[in-house]
């Protein structure tokens, strides 16, 4: 009776002494980041981009041109594709007048009745500041904040494919095999809003949320969009390819492959490119 | 083997806890104790399929051990007890404890937090002054300071005890609102399976199994619980004036346990348990939140002499919280609370029938959390106490004690002190008396949180947080005549240096860069006291009628701040006036057909809540500007009828919110509800079946 007292007590200081800081860490996954990668097939590059656009007020931009033509180049060195990454430089939202008005850009903070109200349709606006205009690249296809997208003078159609692999051998096969399913294969540009573009979440509380009157691509931006209320705000993402046509008529097939880190973090972004398509 | 593919799988999950059974140390149990380790005998034994039922009494007689940690019946006990018996929890059918509770108590208030996060008010007390108990033991893990409810489920469950405020303090930290004890059912016959499910509306599904076997020497009860309830909208009116809900967030659950015992001789008995429950929701389709809990123990009982009792056992709780991103297929912590706690406990009965009772605990409490700085916290804490339980003379029975809590983070450390006191005016008249000083030291989310809640507040922890030491007195009288049962109760809590968080603020000087930055510390209250009176009337005829009406008065004081302002409260205050009331008839037409009708209600009154109007407007006086709010109060009704088929069928059919209620604003403090409900379930004894 001891004997048995006694051992089961031993075995129990052992389990003790092993599972201080807890037991089944294999049934979870690692969060380290898998980074970027990049391909040339031919002229085509393929790549997945990560972009941290966790930032409520900066831009981030591509460009698709540049970033094509380094690969290339790479790839001729004998480098691999992986060998060339993008760097992103923020660029901030405006926050005020420093120089002549350009006729349109303005910052307003909306009060959105999302937790007292119908919701983000359920709006006034608190006030509204003349602002310089957003400043950008030289030269550039893609911007990105968070989960708006704009386009350089370009215009954008949403595929029903949900992978670049999946996607016909090139975009007129893709135009026939829409038609020949009734899609609509129209191109859309970018449009002026000022309800979109959130730049400070820190009065969301108080349901004011100052936002940035800039044209966006309304069509691109349905690839991310942020649902409010409930607070916080819950995402729903669509992985659909789409096609960006750039003003030099080139194009190039998009897809937001993930909005969230490794660890969870929302509004950073894994795009995969096929440029050009 | 990789567990994560259990969570989709319940049969997979039945494998999942034998393996983690397995994976424990052998041995276990004495029939004849309770999960306390205390001696245990239940009231009645079950002698026809309905006797469970039609036996329906005031429960005086069913012994309870809580509140003194020993057992007493509930006639005698010093200590103001509630019971809710498994005959109550069947007839409410109630899924989880907020169901249970709900119909069962008044002065209970589950409500929502911004997140949806669910928050218990219990007669002024919630979140970590409310301590859960599951078979003696507290569990693992918080949201927004409260346990996970939907892993106390309810089928089960032999009994549970609760015992109000003052008499907790043997309990330690998080007991000063009360203890609420939940002790799992143990096999009484050679073999039991009971099989059950229940269907409702927005899909919901609970289903599950309890197996148990008796032998000789050895015992083993095996459970296995799910369930499933869809994501649904509400709709409010026009014009809100605070914050609505407009989704109700559903989830899946499953548990599964294994609780199995051996006494290998009369003196000694053993028990082990085993459990895993996985929980998710889906607020986020691409990215549904997981919850997962393990569980195991060993409990060793030891007679040393029939005045002697040792008992030591050692108790595992590991509660994590994970994001399952679907797209990236990554199942990626971001939570673990790990507890680890043994404890030794020793009492010895005098001659005359008095107790003494000595224990001591140790707990290694493990935290990781990516909202903490440095992620990973640890801190030891042990406690011992002495407990005299004197029965001078038939009619006086006191009981003192003392108790020292030490905390390493901090060296935070206290004596605290309990006295109570029973008087038999007469043999069905009692009257109780209890003073009880509660200790809290700050936990290590408290002092070293750090969450960044989606850009709207940052919540910060405070190293130099104060324990919070809380005063509770409590009287009541408990009269029994005839079929009938009066019980009064009064109590008053007052705390010093109470842990909560504060009222947000913007400083621009922490960061700079955002200089409208609101953030939420946590801070010591000044002062916070609490006061009220529960009154209930039961009653239970041969008739086979039983009914019960309960009242609750509660008085809870907006919490002050430093300069002695009142600040706002996280969530909303406990509703003043609050009734819960049960109607049951029950009637045997044959020998094979028997039938139970219930009806349950409770009844809220309404409240005001002063609050902030926008966290940015400031009066004159510079201070935030602030808005009284009114909450309309609202009463829920079910109706349940039971038809009991042969031998161990049962098919309940329920009709909850009976009057078709739906609150024209979902506050933060509404009742979920979207109007009337079906749930048609069938509850199977098998055993029963071969009889």
């Amino acid at each position: 009776m001891r004997s048995s007292f006694l051992y089961g007590m031993l075995g129990l200081s052992l389990w003790i002494c092993s599972a201080c800081s807890g037991l089944f860490e294999g049934i979870y996954d690692d969060s380290s980041s898998k980074g970027n990668h990049s391909e040339a097939q031919g002229d085509t590059i393929i790549s997945s981009v990560y972009l941290e656009a966790t930032n409520w007020a900066e831009w981030y931009y591509i460009d698709l041109h540049a970033f094509r033509d380094e690969i290339l180049a790479a790839q001729e060195a004998g480098l691999p594709g992986d060998s060339v990454s993008l760097t992103f430089t923020p660029y901030p939202v405006p926050q005020g007048l420093t120089s002549a008005w350009d006729g349109y850009s303005y910052n307003r903070t909306y009060r959105f009745r999302v937790l007292t109200g119908a919701g983000l349709s359920d709006y006034e606006v608190i006030d509204s500041t003349q602002v310089d205009t957003q400043p950008e690249p030289e030269t550039w296809d893609l911007g990105i904040h968070r989960n708006n997208v704009r386009t350089h003078n370009g215009s954008v159609l949403a595929t029903p494919y949900t992978s670049l692999s999946s996607l016909p051998a090139n975009s007129a096969a893709l135009f026939d095999a829409m038609l020949a399913a009734g899609e609509d294969t129209t191109f859309v540009a970018d449009s002026y809003n000022e309800r979109d573009v959130w730049f400070d979440s820190s009065n969301m509380i108080a349901e004011l949320i100052p936002c940035q009157g800039i044209a966006v691509s309304e069509v691109l931006s349905t690839w991310l969009k942020i649902n409010l209320p409930p607070i916080p705000p819950t995402f729903t993402h669509r992985s659909n390819v789409y096609l960006l046509r750039m003003s030099d008529g080139s194009i190039a097939a998009l897809r937001l492959a993930n909005y969230m880190s490794t660890t969870g973090v929302k509004c950073c972004l894994t795009i995969e490119i096929e440029y050009p398509y | 083997m990789n567990l994560s593919r259990l969570c989709m799988n319940p049969p997979h999950l039945l494998v999942g806890g034998l393996f983690l059974l397995q994976g424990s140390l052998s041995a276990v149990a004495d029939s004849r104790s309770d999960a306390t380790g205390l001696r245990f005998t239940t009231q009645a034994a079950a002698d026809s399929a309905y006797s469970d039922w039609e036996h329906s009494s005031l429960g005086l007689e069913n012994v309870v051990v809580t509140a003194t940690r020993t057992a007493k019946t509930l006639k005698d006990v010093p200590i103001q007890t509630r019971l809710i018996t498994a005959e109550d929890i069947e007839k409410a059918d109630a899924t989880n404890i907020q169901d249970l509770l709900e119909q069962e108590l008044p002065g209970v208030e589950f409500s929502k937090s911004y997140n949806q996060q669910t928050h218990l008010n219990f007669s002024g007390f919630g979140g970590q002054s409310l301590l859960f108990l599951l078979d003696g033991e507290r569990l693992a893990g918080e949201t927004m300071d409260d346990v996970d409810f939907t892993r106390l489920d309810m089928s089960n469950v032999e009994r549970i005890e609760i015992v109000k405020g003052a008499a907790s303090a043997l309990y330690g930290s998080n007991a000063a609102g009360g203890v609420i004890n939940i002790i799992t059912k143990r096999p009484e016959r050679k073999w039991t399976l009971n099989v059950h499910g229940r269907g409702s509306k927005h899909n919901e599904w609970r289903y599950g199994l309890n197996w148990g076997m008796h032998g000789s020497h050895i015992q083993n009860q095996l459970s296995f619980n799910g369930t499933t309830i869809d994501n649904y909208s509400f709709h409010s009116g026009p014009n809100q004036k605070a914050t609505v809900i407009s989704n109700f967030y559903g989830d899946e659950t499953y548990h599964v346990e294994d609780k199995f015992s051996w006494h290998p001789t009369s003196k000694l008995s053993f028990t082990a348990n085993a459990g895993y429950f996985f929980r998710q929701q889906v607020r986020t389709p691409t990215a549904p939140e997981r919850f997962r809990d393990f569980a195991g123990g060993l409990r060793a009982n030891y007679d040393i002499s029939d005045r002697d009792r040792l008992e030591i056992s050692y108790h595992f709780d590991q509660y994590d919280k994970s994001d399952y991103q679907k797209i990236a297929r990554l199942d990626v912590r971001d939570y673990s609370n790990v507890q680890n706690t043994t404890r030794a406990l020793y009492s010895h009965t005098s001659e005359a029938g008095n107790i003494l009772t000595l224990g001591a605990d140790y707990m290694h409490d493990y935290l990781f959390n990516k909202n903490l700085e440095g992620e990973v916290r640890e801190q030891d804490s042990f406690d011992f106490f002495a407990q005299y339980d004197w029965n001078i003379t038939d009619r006086w029975e006191v009981v003192s004690a003392l108790r020292y809590d030490y905390f390493s983070d901090g060296h935070d450390n206290r004596v605290t002190p309990k006295l109570s006191a029973r008087y038999k005016l007469q043999d069905d008249l009692s009257l109780r008396a209890s003073y009880g000083m509660g200790f809290r030291a700050p936990n290590l989310k408290e002092k070293y949180y750090n969450f960044d809640m989606a850009g709207i507040w940052i919540i910060q922890g405070n190293p130099d947080l104060k324990p919070e030491v809380s005063n509770n007195f409590n009287l009541s009288a408990d009269y029994t005549i005839e079929h009938y049962n009066f019980t009064v109760s009064g109590y008053y809590n007052r705390i010093k240096e109470r842990l909560a968080t504060g009222s947000p603020y913007v400083d621009a000087t922490i960061n700079p860069s955002l200089p409208d930055q609101l953030y939420l510390n946590y801070i010591n209250l000044k002062k916070y006291q609490t006061y009220g009176f529960d009154a209930t009337v039961q009653a239970s005829w041969s008739n086979g009628w039983a009914a019960r009406l309960s009242y609750a008065y509660i008085h809870e004081e907006f919490p002050t701040d430093d300069d002695g302002e009142s600040i706002n409260n996280q969530y909303v205050p406990a509703r003043a006036h609050s009734l819960t009331a049960r109607l049951d008839w029950f009637h045997a037409f044959t020998d094979n057909y028997a039938l139970n009708v219930s009806v349950n209600g409770r009844a809220l009154s309404g409240v005001d809540n002063l609050e902030f109007v926008d966290y940015r407007t400031k009066g004159a006086d510079g201070k935030l500007l602030r808005k009284e709010i009114h909450y309309n109060p609202y009463t829920l009704w079910k109706l349940s009828v039971v038809q009991h088929i042969g031998n161990g069928i049962r098919v309940t059919v329920a009709v909850d919110n009976l009057f078709n209620y739906k609150p024209d604003y979902y506050y933060l403090n509404a009742p979920l509800t979207d109007g009337i409900k079906l749930q048609v379930g069938v509850n199977l004894n098998v055993e029963q079946l071969f009889k």
